[in-house]
C-alpha cells in the first residue's frame, strides 16, 4: 500500500505537465465568437416577408449561421397595434442584441418600448425616418436607430415620371391620402409639386378611416383621372384589393409601390426591391453586431428598383404599354 | 529542519534540477525570441497584403466605372442627344449597374444637357446651366474624377466624367455618378483579423472611407497619423514598428496606394491584437517555464526526502551500533545502493557482534589464566615450606572476609585476592637457610627477613597491571602506628589492602602452627589482635575482622582449634 502512496507525488507532477501543455489559448479565441441574437419584428405581407428573407439571407452571407452564433425571433404581428407591443416586449426578454423592424408602425412601438432600454434597432422600409422621430438626420441618427428608408415619399415623383411613360397621355393623375398620417400628408404635398412641376393636373382623395376609404374607393370614376398614384398610405395597403378592383374595373391604370400590388393587379409599379431591402438591412445589423453605433451609420436609401408591368392588367384596361417603357421593366408579369 | 546545509544531497538535488529546467528554457526564450522578428514580419507582410487588395478593388472598381463611361459615351443615346436628335437617358440608365446612379450629357462648354436618375425626377428645367465640369478638364480631355461628396442622404459621391469625342474633336462629355458606399462597405468591411481596420484617404490626408462612419461625417483629416504621413510622403521601407494613431492606441500600420484615384488604402491594427498570439506564446511560455521550475524544486525536494531518509535511519543505527547495540537489525527494504549499504551494515554487525563474544571468551579466558597464574606463583611460594603452605590462601580467605565487610566493590575484592596471593612472593628472594630456620633469628636474619616487602615490590614492578598491587606488597608489613618496615608509614599513609593484610596475616600466623612455635587458640589470636588495635593494626580493619570472624564461629557452632 505504502509503495502506491509513494508513487502518488509523481503522477501529480505529470498530471500537472500534461495540462500545462494543453493550457487552453485558443480558448480566448473562441469565447470572443458568443452566439447573438437577434429579434425580427414584421407585419405580415408577401412583400414583408420578403424582405425578412432577404435579411436572412443577407445575415447568412455575412457568416451568421442560424442556430450557431446567430438566433432569430422572429414575429409577424399581422396589423394590430397590442400585438406589436406585445412582440417588443417577448423579443426583449429574450435579451436579443439587436432589434430589425419592418415598416413604420412596427418601428414606431419598438421605438417606443425601446426608448429607456436603448436596445440597437435597423429599421426598414420606412418612409421617413427623420419625420418619424426615428432619427435626428439621415447622415448622424444620432440615437440608437437606423435603417434603410424605402424612400416612399421621394420617388413619387419618379412612379409619376413612370406612369407617364407607360400613359403618355396622362394629363390628369388621381390619389388617396390619410390625413391621419403624417407621412401620408407629407407624401401628398410632394406629389402636388411634382405634379405641378411636370404640368400634370391631380385629383386629391381623403380617407382617415376604413368606411371612409372604402366609400371613396367605390365612388372612383374613370372620367375623373388618367391615372392612380399609390402614395405612402398604409390604410390603403391595407385595403390595397379594394383599389385595384376599382382601377380594373374602372380600367384606369394604377402604378404602386411594391411588386406585391402589381402582382395582385396593379398596372405597375416603381419602387424598391424588398428583398434587396432585406438583404441591405443585414450589412447594418452586422456592423451593429461588431460593435458600431446605430446612431453613428447613416440612414441607407435602397440599392435597387425595381419597374414592373403587370400586362395581363394592361390588356385587360386596354392600355398599350410602350416598347421602350417595356424595355425598361425588370419584370413583366404576362 | 535543521541548520540549512548547502552541500547536502537534497539541496544538490534541487540546485541540478533548477539548472536543468533553466537552461533548457533559456534556450527556448532565446529560440523564442528570434522567431518573435520573424512572426511581427510576417503579421506585418499580411496585412500589407490585405491592404494592397483593397487598393486593387478600388483600381478594379474605377477601371470598371472608366470602361462603363467609354461605352456611354460612345453610346447611341448619348450621341443622339448631343446631336440635339432627341434621347432618354433613363432606360439606358437602368441597364448600367445599380451603383451607377444617375447619368448626365454635358455639351463642351460643361453644361448640362440631359440628366437621368434612379430616384429623381429630371426636368428640362432643373438642369444647371452652369458649367459643372472645370474649364482645365473641358481643355484637357481625359477622365475626371470629382472630388467625393456626400449627398443629402449620407451617400458618397463621386462623379466621373469622360469626353465624348467624334475622331479626334470633343463632342460633349458624359458624367456618372457613382455611390461608393458598395465599394466602402466592401473595403472597410474586410476582417483584417484581430480588431484591424481599414480606412480610406485621400491625398491631403481627409478621410474618404472609414468603418466608423461618423469620423467621415465630421470631415476628419487624418494627415497626423503616422501611417498617413507615410501614405502622403511616400515612404518606403520598414515599418514594423507601433505607433500611437490619433486615438492614442498603440498600432501597428501599413499603406497601398490606388493607381487611378491616388487615394491612400490605410490598414491599422492594435499592436497588441496584432501580437496577442505572439504575447499569448508568451505567457505561456511563462507559465510553463514558472511550472517547470516549481516542479523541479518540489520533484528536486521529493527526490531528496526519498535518499536522505533512509541515510538518516541509517546513521542512527550507526550510532546505536557504536554505542554496542548490535543486535537490533536496520529494516529498510530497497533494491539500490541505500539497500546494498543496509544490507552491508548489517552483516558488519553480525559479524562485530561475534567478534566481540569471541573476545569477550578470551578476556574470560586470559582473567581466569591471570587469576590462575598468581594462584601457581602463591603456590610455588607456599610449596618453599610446609609451615607457609596454604598461608596465601588463608590469608586471602581472611582479607576478603575484612574487605566485603567494609566494602562492596567487586573490584576491590578482585584487588584484595590478588595482594593477598602475592603478599609473600619477596620471600623468594630469601635464603631457604633463613626460612628454614626453627631457631629465634639472629639480628642479621631479621634485617634479611625485612627485606622480603621490597624484594616482592620489585619483582613484580615490571608487571605493569600491578601498578595498584605493588604498593601493597611494599607495605603490608607497616604497623598503623609508624614502627614498621621498611618506610615506618602510618595510618592513612598505609595503603588500605596492606592495612587489611596485616590484620589477615597476622592473624593466619598466630593461629597456625609454625617451626619455632605452636598455633595460639583462636580466642587468644583475639585477644592479641586487640591488644594490638591502634599500635600494629588498623582499629577499624581489627573491628571488621572480629565481625566476620564472630558470624563465622557461631555458623560453625565450633570453635576450630580448641
Amino acid at each position: 500500500m505504502y509503495s502506491v502512496l509513494k508513487r502518488i507525488p509523481l503522477v501529480i507532477v505529470y498530471l500537472l505537465i500534461l495540462t500545462t501543455l494543453g493550457y487552453p489559448t485558443e480558448e480566448l479565441e473562441s469565447a470572443k465568437k458568443k452566439q447573438v441574437k437577434v429579434g425580427i419584428i414584421y407585419m405580415g405581407g408577401k412583400s414583408f416577408t420578403q424582405t425578412v428573407g432577404g435579411f436572412k439571407a443577407g445575415m447568412k452571407d455575412l457568416g451568421y449561421v442560424d442556430g450557431k452564433n446567430i438566433l432569430y425571433e422572429t414575429i409577424n404581428t399581422s396589423g394590430s397595434k397590442e400585438k406589436i407591443a406585445n412582440a417588443v416586449k417577448e423579443v426583449m426578454e429574450k435579451k436579443v442584441n439587436v432589434i430589425y423592424a419592418v415598416t413604420t408602425p412596427v418601428t414606431k412601438e419598438v421605438q417606443r418600448y425601446t426608448d429607456d432600454k436603448p436596445i440597437p434597432v435597423v429599421f426598414s422600409v420606412v418612409a421617413d425616418p427623420v419625420g418619424s422621430k426615428f432619427v435626428k438626420s439621415i447622415k448622424e441618427p444620432g440615437g440608437n436607430m437606423t435603417g434603410v428608408t424605402n424612400l416612399a415619399i421621394e420617388l413619387t415623383e419618379k412612379r409619376l415620371e413612370m406612369l407617364k411613360r407607360i400613359v403618355p397621355g396622362l394629363k390628369k393623375v388621381m390619389w388617396i391620402y390619410d390625413p391621419n398620417v403624417d407621412v401620408s400628408v407629407r407624401a401628398a404635398e410632394h406629389a402636388r409639386n411634382v405634379c405641378k412641376d411636370m404640368g400634370i393636373g391631380y385629383v386629391e382623395k381623403r380617407a382617415g378611416t376604413q368606411d371612409d376609404l372604402t366609400k371613396v374607393i367605390s365612388g372612383i370614376k374613370r372620367s375623373e383621372a388618367d391615372g392612380i398614384l399609390h402614395i405612402v398610405n398604409a390604410l390603403l395597403v391595407a385595403n390595397n384589393k379594394l383599389l385595384i378592383k376599382k382601377a380594373l374595373d374602372e380600367k384606369i391604370p394604377y402604378i404602386a409601390t411594391d411588386a406585391e400590388i402589381v402582382e395582385e393587379g396593379a398596372l405597375a409599379n416603381y419602387g424598391p426591391n424588398f428583398y434587396a431591402i432585406g438583404r441591405q438591412s443585414a450589412r447594418l445589423v452586422h456592423k451593429v453586431l461588431m460593435g458600431a453605433k446605430p446612431g453613428s451609420i447613416p440612414v441607407e436609401v435602397p440599392d435597387k428598383y425595381d419597374f414592373i408591368i403587370n400586362l395581363k392588367t394592361a390588356k385587360s384596361i386596354g392600355i398599350k404599354i410602350p416598347d421602350n417603357a417595356l424595355m425598361m421593366a425588370t419584370k413583366v408579369i404576362k | 529542519m535543521k541548520r540549512f546545509n548547502p552541500k547536502s544531497i537534497t539541496n544538490k538535488i534541487i540546485a541540478s534540477g533548477l539548472s536543468i529546467s533553466l537552461i533548457t528554457f533559456i534556450f527556448a526564450l532565446i529560440i523564442f525570441s528570434s522567431s518573435v522578428e520573424q512572426l511581427r514580419t510576417t503579421i506585418h507582410e499580411h496585412n500589407q497584403y490585405i491592404a494592397g487588395n483593397a487598393a486593387e478593388s478600388v483600381d478594379l472598381f474605377f477601371k470598371t466605372i472608366e470602361e462603363n463611361l467609354y461605352t456611354a459615351a460612345a453610346s447611341y443615346e448619348a450621341s443622339s442627344i448631343l446631336e440635339k436628335k432627341g434621347g432618354d437617358l433613363f432606360p439606358y440608365l437602368l441597364k448600367l449597374p445599380s451603383y451607377i446612379r444617375e447619368i448626365t450629357v454635358l455639351d463642351t462648354g460643361g453644361r448640362e444637357i440631359s440628366k437621368a436618375s434612379r430616384e429623381r425626377f429630371i426636368s428640362r428645367v432643373s438642369l444647371k446651366k452652369k458649367a459643372v465640369l472645370p474649364l482645365k478638364v473641358l481643355v484637357k480631355e481625359k477622365l475626371h474624377f470629382s472630388s467625393l461628396h456626400n449627398t443629402s442622404f449620407g451617400e458618397p459621391w463621386i462623379t466621373v466624367s469622360m469626353p465624348m469625342k467624334s475622331g479626334r474633336r470633343i463632342k460633349g462629355w458624359l458624367s456618372e455618378d457613382v455611390s461608393l458606399r458598395g465599394l466602402w462597405y466592401n473595403i472597410t468591411g474586410i476582417d483584417i483579423g484581430e480588431k484591424g481596420y481599414i480606412f480610406v484617404v485621400d491625398e491631403n490626408g481627409s478621410v474618404l472611407a472609414h468603418p466608423d462612419w461618423s469620423v467621415v461625417i465630421k470631415g476628419a483629416n487624418l494627415k497626423n497619423n503616422h501611417q498617413v504621413v507615410r501614405f502622403i510622403n511616400k515612404w518606403e521601407g520598414n515599418n514594423i514598428s507601433p505607433y500611437k494613431n490619433e486615438n492614442g492606441i498603440e498600432v501597428i500600420g501599413t499603406y497601398a496606394v490606388s493607381k487611378i484615384t491616388g487615394w491612400g488604402i490605410i490598414a491599422e491594427q492594435p499592436a497588441s491584437e496584432a501580437y496577442a498570439h505572439l504575447y499569448n506564446f508568451k505567457t505561456r511560455l511563462l507559465i510553463l517555464i514558472a511550472l517547470s521550475l516549481s516542479f523541479a524544486i518540489f520533484l528536486s525536494i521529493y527526490l531528496g526526502w526519498r535518499l536522505t531518509s533512509p541515510l538518516k535511519l541509517l546513521k542512527k543505527e550507526a550510532e546505536d551500533f557504536g554505542k554496542g547495540y548490535l543486535n537490533k537489525k536496520i529494516i529498510i527494504n530497497r533494491n539500490d545502493e541505500i539497500g546494498d549499504l543496509t544490507n552491508t551494515f548489517n552483516n558488519m554487525a553480525d559479524s562485530l557482534l561475534e567478534k566481540t563474544s569471541q573476545l569477550q571468551l578470551a578476556n574470560k579466558n586470559l582473567q581466569e589464566m591471570f587469576g590462575c597464574t598468581i594462584k601457581s606463583l602463591a603456590t610455588a611460594l607456599d610449596g618453599k615450606s610446609p609451615w607457609t603452605a596454604g598461608h596465601s590462601e588463608r590469608v586471602m580467605n581472611y582479607a576478603v572476609a575484612i574487605a566485603s565487610q567494609l566494602n562492596d566493590s567487586n573490584e576491590l575484592i578482585e584487588t584484595v585476592k590478588t595482594c593477598a596471593m602475592l603478599h609473600d612472593i619477596g620471600k623468594i628472594c630469601i635464603p631457604d637457610a633463613i626460612l628454614e630456620k626453627s631457631d629465634l633469628f639472629n639480628s642479621d636474619e631479621i634485617r634479611i627477613m625485612r627485606e622480603h616487602p621490597s624484594y616482592g615490590a620489585r619483582i613484580l614492578s615490571s608487571i605493569k597491571q600491578f601498578e595498584g598491587i605493588i604498593p601493597v606488597i611494599r607495605h603490608h608489613h607497616e604497623f598503623y602506628n609508624g614502627y614498621g618496615y621498611p618506610y615506618g608509614l602510618s595510618k592513612d599513609e598505609i595503603p588500605i589492602i596492606a592495612r587489611i593484610l596485616a590484620v589477615a596475616d597476622a592473624y593466619d600466623a598466630m593461629t597456625t602452627d609454625r617451626h619455632y612455635r605452636r598455633a595460639m587458640s583462636i580466642d587468644e589470636a583475639i585477644e592479641e589482635l586487640k591488644r594490638n588495635a591502634g599500635k600494629q593494626f588498623d582499629p577499624e580493619i581489627v573491628e571488621a575482622f572480629l565481625q566476620t570472624n564472630l558470624s563465622e564461629r557461631e555458623k560453625n557452632g565450633v570453635t576450630l582449634h580448641g
